[in-house]
């Protein structure tokens, strides 16, 4: 009984001490925009008001503004420069978006036709950007796929780092 | 507390579950076989294993499927990531698990259609670049304006505006619409979670909702199976009638007095129906007509007083489509001719004399259009005999010496191709027999001694081939009533005690 209750008022110190590391480690992520800041690049695309931190593996990345298909509710559609130079087919340009499109609207993503998961979507002052991952390979090879997939994820997860800019 | 009933319990426990699993296998099982036509193979780079997780550890099925084909998941950012995969060595690369990859795999796995590069590389545009890719492919692009509605197999393309910039795509797996309202179901992948991969779409006067913009239908089915029973009496107080799967009541179709006589069915209109009433009466004030659906007012075809004594209708200018019109007159000089889809100038295809009434037309070459004339003129030393395309020299089948009275054309080996012959002689000792191929040896199905006159070949019971045997002997004891695949016991259809002679099968 005596060495029970010694683990049982061993246990309570070390639970507490997990849970403020978990806490002081998430508000860190959360501070330095899910980053650590020397790794990151940062984007600003003036006609949209935004900028976005992006892992320096996307510091190449390009992109391309649709503001016709949905006039309120303007798309990014975003490549990089080391896909397109496995371009062989014209599909890995930013014009078809092979890394991912984000979406900037005022509509509440839940209210949405096609409602997206909360993964892929964050709220920007008021706006949400929504974010989609390509559906099909850019170029044929698999070390383009595994370019672009990796730099799709990349892309996702800097969802959160969007902000409205500054000056 | 499991713990601490497990040693007493436990082996009841287990069998108490066994016994359910085992029921609840079952009634699935049973539920499954009813609700499932042909199953198809699975992916064979899945390396037999369920969702690929030998090139995606961690996949698992969502749930839904359809004749065989699984959804499968994680979506990508939804606790996954995109796996490059190649149904085939070249092929072009699909993502595992995206909804793309699922309708690609559907198409090739059910129609044999080889993945295809989508230039914008949207869902969303999957249905509109088909034709780009395959222009000469057999699925027909449908938009979603409330004029057609979809069947099952057939795969869509949606857009459901912000947020869904790239679209989505799916296969539908059913379709419960009356009077252009109801439901469709789809079968999809990486859709928002949680899904089991299968959800329901509304349908309101015709059009499909869910963002549904179009899909691509497969024409060579309707409900996917020829077996409505159309009915051509002839009466004005019943006109033409059609009784879908043969069970179903009567559907009233155009009013006409015309009987079975001078009628066939094909597809003229390029809907994908077999269900248009093509009409030859031989009558320089009718000539040859044709009614959309059985429904629409009659649109003329060639002028000729050729009757339908001498005609066929089948595919031979590989369009897709049975709306081309074989003559068989047998009149030196003229012999067999073919005006495609029944408007343009006679083609001469064969200088045989040989008429009609020994005559059946098939796809004996495997090239996957019905054109080829199959010959049984029961004489000996001649046989049965092929000509590939109806222009091709002879090639002699089985030697038997039955006459065309007694044969029918089919798919019986389930092959895809009609080209066994089925033998109904009526002849006790004999009864149905089946060639494969038409030069294998005779193979016995029913026992029955019922004649050809009452006979018809369809496929009754939605395993993809034309091989269930129809009777309508119109005598009341025995009605109308289906042997599935030709050897299994009368199950009775729709009662009626009309015969043969007024009726046709088709795909209304």
């Amino acid at each position: 009984m005596n060495i029970k209750s010694k683990v049982k008022s061993i246990r309570i110190p070390w639970l507490l001490i997990a849970i403020l590391s978990m806490f002081i480690f998430v508000s860190l992520i959360m501070v330095k925009g899910g980053v650590a800041v020397t790794d990151t690049a940062r984007i600003t695309i003036d006609s949209l008001g935004i900028t976005m931190d992006v892992p320096v593996k996307l510091a190449d990345i390009t992109y391309k503004i649709d503001s016709t298909t949905y006039p309120d509710s303007p798309s990014i559609l975003f490549s990089t420069k080391s896909l397109e130079a496995m371009d062989n087919n014209g599909q890995c340009s930013s014009s078809h978006a092979p890394i991912g499109v984000i979406t900037l609207t005022r509509h509440e993503p839940v209210k949405l036709e096609s409602a997206p998961s909360v993964d892929n979507w964050h709220l920007i002052g008021h706006y949400y950007a929504i974010y989609q991952s390509p559906q099909q390979p850019c170029n044929n090879s698999k070390e383009a796929a595994s370019l672009q997939m990796s730099q799709a994820i990349l892309l996702h997860s800097s969802l959160i780092n969007i902000k409205e800019k500054t000056e | 507390m499991a713990i601490i009933i497990g040693k007493h319990h436990k082996p009841f426990a287990t069998k108490a579950c066994s016994v359910f699993i085992f029921v609840f296998m079952l009634i699935f099982l049973l539920f499954h076989t009813n609700n499932t036509s042909a199953v198809l193979p699975q992916p064979s780079w899945w390396d037999n294993t369920v969702c690929d997780t030998v090139n995606y550890p961690g996949s698992y099925h969502l749930g839904g499927s359809y004749n065989g084909v699984l959804a499968c998941g994680p979506g990508p950012m939804q606790g996954g990531t995109d796996h490059l995969v190649h149904f085939f060595v070249g092929a072009v690369g699909e993502y595992e698990w995206e909804c793309l990859e699922l309708s690609m795999r559907y198409m090739y796995l059910a129609y044999d259609i080889n993945p295809y590069y989508i230039p914008s590389g949207y869902a969303k545009d999957l249905v509109s670049y088909y034709k780009t890719a395959y222009p000469n492919g057999f699925l027909v692009p449908t938009t979603n304006n409330g004029s057609n509605v979809p069947t099952p197999g057939d795969i869509f393309s949606s857009n459901n505006g912000i947020g869904d910039y790239y679209g989505h795509t799916g296969v539908i797996t059913a379709v419960n619409v009356i009077n252009g309202n109801g439901t469709i179901t789809i079968l999809e992948q990486n859709h928002t979670l949680p899904s089991d991969g299968t959800r329901l779409i509304t349908v309101s006067n015709g059009v499909l909702g869910g963002g549904i913009t179009s899909w691509l239908h497969n024409p060579e089915n309707g409900d996917n199976y020829d077996d409505d029973v159309f009915q051509a009496t002839g009466l004005t107080d019943y006109g033409w009638r059609v009784s879908m799967g043969g069970n179903t009541a009567w559907q009233s179709l155009k009013a006409s007095t015309t009987t079975k006589s001078s009628l066939m069915l094909g597809d003229f209109d390029n809907d994908g129906y077999t269900d248009d009433v093509f009409q030859a009466t031989g009558q320089s004030e009718y000539g040859w007509r044709v009614s959309m659906g059985g429904t629409n007012a009659w649109e003329s075809l060639k002028a000729s007083t050729t009757t339908k004594a001498s005609l066929m209708l089948g595919d031979f200018d590989n369009d897709g489509y049975v709306d081309d019109v074989f003559q068989a007159s047998g009149v030196s000089g003229i012999g067999w001719r073919v005006s495609m889809n029944g408007t343009s100038e006679w083609q001469t295809i064969n200088g045989s004399t040989t008429q009609r009434n020994t005559l059946s037309i098939g796809d004996f070459n495997h090239d996957g259009y019905i054109d080829d004339v199959f010959q049984a003129s029961g004489v000996s030393g001649i046989g049965w005999r092929v000509s590939m395309g109806g222009n091709t020299s002879w090639q002699t089948l089985n030697s038997s010496t039955t006459t065309m009275p007694t044969l029918s054309v089919g798919d019986f080996d389930n092959d895809s191709y009609i080209d066994d012959v089925f033998q109904a002689s009526g002849v006790s000792g004999i009864g149905w027999r089946v060639s494969m191929g038409g030069n294998t040896a005779w193979q016995t199905l029913n026992s029955s001694t019922t004649n050809m006159n009452s006979l018809a070949i369809g496929d009754f019971n939605h395993d993809g081939y034309t091989d269930d045997v129809f009777q309508a002997t119109g005598i009341s004891e025995y009605g109308w009533r289906v042997s599935m695949g030709g050897n299994s016991a009368w199950q009775p259809l729709k009662e009626s005690t009309t015969t043969m002679d007024s009726i046709l099968l088709g795909n209304f």
